[in-house]
């Protein structure tokens, strides 16, 4: 009738387990029936079902043309300013607005916003989005490489990116689990100004670089030199040649008064 | 209501009657027998792309040669990133993507088309006269069984006089009416031609007398989608959901919140992936009994396939309930709806209204069962389980006084 | 517990047709509860079966109604051995409820709560297994009516078959809660059978489980096998020698 006093501990053991684990899904099963009886509200799963985020598959047929993964994929990383600054940032220009905000689907921030110092020369390169590391070739379709040009400045010999100010950083990543008090705040103003500091009121516009000897170096890039022809000569001229109705100097003036 | 007879197959054991697939691997056997060599590469051959990188280079002063097929807009439109954020009719913030993928487009169901076929007025860079796209107007493409110019105007005037269009629904809010757009997008044809042309026999036999590869393809493509694919259940209850399971969207329109419908045994079986039982649709707009989604009526109205009187031949569809009585199509609501909710936005004339004095009851009476359950268990388990542990207390007890 | 060894006497609790009609009892019922309760499972865990759902889903169906039928039919069977079956009537005769039973439980709870020195002496059935065999009876009679029901649902009003469904998810839970809390952990986890209380495999009670748990009955038969002591113990109903 009872166990077997005799039977080896391993085998105890064994039984032990058994029955530990037996229990606790009876156990975890009775919690869960006593939920559905008393505490899970009915009738609230196609409310739920309308708010839940929609799964990327579906979100593909959300935008009537189809939109692909890389809508997604860009909005994360790029440069640290989008820690504070929301994907499609431009807005202020309407007619521009959407061009730039293609623009800065895969450039920095810092890349149109901060202008070089008289003599000084920055170095830009394609850093891929997420991981950060250096893109080694540019593959896929134009605007999305998967990568985001950086622009880096050469202090002491050492490339160091524009943008980034490790206590900004670090304060991001603390305030997030701190509530604010007045030293927070203050430190929070100065790392504004810090940061911010080097922004150009003016900043640069669509045919500072696109033409030659610019700023960016296309092939330096890693742009095929086909395509830095296109960058450099092609597209926009084209559209011109193409519209008569493009009115480039009211498109230049629009994008001056953007910030 | 006339329905068509249906041939009223006998309800198998186990409820279900699994006829689709038996058609659907008929068609997929004409397919096979019909295939052919060429077809493989036609289908995977790259569409020629606008200014990729690959392409002959341009020298600066010659202009480079646009694509007719597509308007030189992919010169823009190409840019994921070609976006902004914008509020709708509602005053709600979204975002609004510009951005067209060229061989998205192309395998879409509206791959043909050139942009400015269906977009009006936008001529000038940046576009500041843009049109709203309708869906009605009539195309440049020739309609193939009649030979007419081809226009959705037919289904945009049907959807106009049903419960979802401008004619059909109330005069106020009607920026909640849903436009072509909420239901339907330019999906890809996400069929894989190769897989059902087994042999590579069948497109060596359309070519024959058929010029265009990629017509072809097209043309199969939208035959094999229209006898195959339906939406999955799933995404027509989400679809409906969007709108008929939010509260205050419904309080605008007086209308019920579908609040009960994923705790029936059809939501069920559609949560599991089950695409045999009705969703939405195969009720209010069934397709076998000759309704259109785009002629959904309010269920008042009496050719209304969920009308009091429709109901048991709605139920009783081939395929469902083939031995429905009209009591079990309408003996209370298919799925629960918020009464409170109903009875408030009715102005509390619940007491004259027959339909809602039943529902009331019936309400009241699951309540009751329900909290008599809730009564019941809590008694059981508490009694049970507190008769269990005083039981092991004084198991223990005894046990420290030395024993039984 | 403990110690008792392998030579103490056992006797016959349960009759091999009782073992069977136990068996297909709660082999079937797990399977009910199990494919029943899959239709209120979360969101999130259906999805967890990703498209084998499909099929999970119809299997779930076909084997809920293959266990309810089994499960009725063991029902039926047992209503006709308690009927008409020498072992069955002196099963439902000492099920019976008694004023016994309440004077059992109140005297029984005294003791747990160390106001009596003793627990009650109690019969062959005690007032729990009582409560718990007859709770099946007016379980099963709610399952299998509303069942049929459900199962032929197109010759019923909708407004019927919402109450059937209601009933046979309220009584599915109750089932479920009290043969989890009420049985599995009384008779199994029970610190004196752990971890096993084999009397639903092979039949047998301890001498010191009839003892303690069922003092009356046993020394009903210990006096019946005094009466006769001219016969051995193993002819008479109550018990024999495991020895």
């Amino acid at each position: 009738m009872h166990k077997d006093s005799g039977a080896s501990v391993p085998k105890r053991l064994l039984v032990h387990l058994v029955m530990l684990t037996i229990g606790i899904l009876l156990v975890s099963f009775s919690i869960w029936l006593i939920y559905l009886t008393y505490f899970k509200g009915t009738h609230r799963a196609e409310e739920a079902l309308a708010k839940k985020a929609v799964p990327r598959q579906e979100m593909l047929y959300e935008s009537f043309h189809g939109i692909d993964e890389s809508i997604q994929a860009g909005s994360k990383s790029k440069s640290w300013c989008l820690k504070c600054h929301e994907d499609l940032s431009h807005s202020k220009s309407k007619e521009v607005r959407g061009m730039l905000n293609a623009h800065s689907f895969f450039l920095a921030c810092e890349v149109c916003h901060i202008a070089p110092k008289a003599g000084e020369k920055f170095e830009y390169k394609w850093l891929q989005r997420g991981s950060n590391t250096p893109l080694t070739a540019l593959k896929g379709q134009p605007g999305d490489y998967g990568g985001t040009i950086i622009p880096f400045r050469i202090e002491n010999g050492v490339p160091r990116r524009l943008d980034e100010n490790q206590e900004a950083l670090q304060f991001l990543d603390e305030s997030a689990s701190k509530d604010s008090d007045g030293d927070n705040e203050k430190r929070k103003m100065r790392l504004n100004t810090d940061i911010h500091k080097e922004f150009s009121p003016k900043p640069i516009f669509c045919d500072e670089c696109h033409r030659e000897n610019g700023p960016l170096n296309f092939v330096q890039l890693m742009y095929s030199p086909q395509r830095a022809q296109l960058l450099t000569f092609g597209e926009g001229a084209n559209v011109i040649k193409q519209y008569k109705d493009f009115y480039l100097p009211s498109l230049m003036r629009n994008a001056r008064s953007e910030r | 209501m006339k329905h068509q007879s249906q041939n009223n197959k006998p309800v198998m054991l186990f409820g279900r009657q699994g006829r689709a697939w038996t058609f659907f691997a008929g068609i997929a056997t004409v397919l096979a027998m019909l295939s052919t060599s060429g077809f493989a590469s036609t289908v995977s051959a790259p569409t020629p792309g606008f200014l990729n990188p690959n392409q002959a280079v341009p020298a600066p002063s010659v202009q480079v040669a646009v694509p007719k097929g597509q308007d030189g807009c992919l010169l823009c439109h190409k840019y994921p990133g070609l976006g902004r954020y914008d509020k709708d009719a509602r005053n709600r913030i979204v975002k609004r993507v510009f951005y067209v993928n060229e061989d998205t487009h192309n395998a879409s169901y509206h791959g043909r088309f050139n942009c400015s076929d269906c977009h009006e007025g936008v001529d000038k860079i940046p576009h500041t006269d843009a049109k709203k796209v309708d869906c009605g107007k009539t195309c440049h493409l020739n309609e193939p069984s009649s030979g007419k110019k081809f226009s959705h105007k037919a289904i945009v005037d049907d959807l106009e006089k049903s419960a979802h269009g401008a004619k059909g629904a109330g005069a106020e809010n009607q920026s909640d009416l849903p436009a072509c757009r909420d239901c339907h997008t330019n999906k890809p044809y996400l069929l894989n031609l190769q897989q059902q042309m087994k042999s590579k026999a069948s497109m060596q036999i359309c070519h024959q007398c058929h010029e265009d590869k990629a017509w072809i393809t097209r043309f199969l493509s939208h035959i094999d989608y229209r006898l195959s694919s339906r939406r999955p259940s799933s995404e027509v209850v989400r679809l409906c959901s969007k709108c008929h399971a939010n509260p205050s969207m419904m309080a605008r329109h007086k209308l019920d919140v579908v609040v009960g419908f994923q705790d029936t045994y059809h939501g069920k079986a559609i949560l599991y992936g089950d695409e045999e039982v009705a969703n939405c649709l195969n009720c209010h707009a069934p397709y076998a009994l000759g309704f259109s989604p785009h002629k959904i009526t309010a269920h008042k109205m009496k050719e209304s396939p969920v009308n009091a009187d429709n109901k048991r031949e709605t139920c009783a569809q081939a395929g469902c309930h083939a031995s429905a009585t009209n009591e079990f199509a309408t003996g209370s609501k298919a799925h629960a709806s918020q009464l409170k909710a109903v009875l408030e936005t009715k102005g509390g004339n619940a007491g004259t209204d027959a339909v809602l004095e039943d529902e009331a009851f019936q309400t009241m009476v699951l309540h009751w069962i329900n909290l008599f359950y809730q009564i019941l268990i809590a008694g059981v388990v508490l009694g049970l389980g507190g008769h269990r542990l005083l039981d092991l207390y004084a198991t223990y007890r005894d046990s420290k006084k030395g024993g039984h | 517990m403990g110690g008792h060894g392998n030579n103490e006497r056992a006797f016959v609790r349960l009759t091999k047709s009782e073992r069977i009609q136990h068996v297909i009892l709660f082999v079937s019922t797990g399977l009910l509860i199990l494919t029943g309760f899959m239709l209120m499972g979360e969101v999130w865990a259906i999805k967890l079966f990703g498209s084998a759902g499909k099929s999970i889903f119809y299997w779930r169906g076909i084997i809920h109604r293959v266990a309810a039928v089994a499960v009725t039919a063991v029902c039926f069977y047992h209503l006709y051995y308690v009927l008409f079956k020498t072992d069955g009537k002196s099963w439902i005769r000492a099920m019976l409820p008694r004023l016994k039973d309440g004077v059992d439980a109140y005297q029984n709870v005294m003791y747990m709560l160390g106001k009596r020195d003793e627990r009650p002496k109690m019969d062959r059935f005690t007032y729990l297994e009582k409560l718990e065999y007859f709770s099946v009876y007016f379980g099963m009679f709610i399952v299998i009516s509303t069942g049929t029901m459900m199962w032929t649902q197109s010759y019923w009003p909708k407004f019927y078959l919402d109450v059937a469904d209601a009933l046979h998810l309220g009584e599915a839970t109750l089932a479920a809660l009290a043969i989890i809390v009420g049985h599995i952990f009384t008779v199994h986890y029970n610190p004196h059978v752990y971890p096993m209380n084999k009397a639903f495999i092979d039949g047998n009670i301890s001498e010191t489980m009839m003892k303690e748990e069922h003092s009356l009955w046993y020394e009903r038969i210990i006096a019946e096998e005094a009466s006769k002591s001219a016969n051995t113990a193993h002819a008479t109903e109550g018990g024999h020698s495991n020895a």
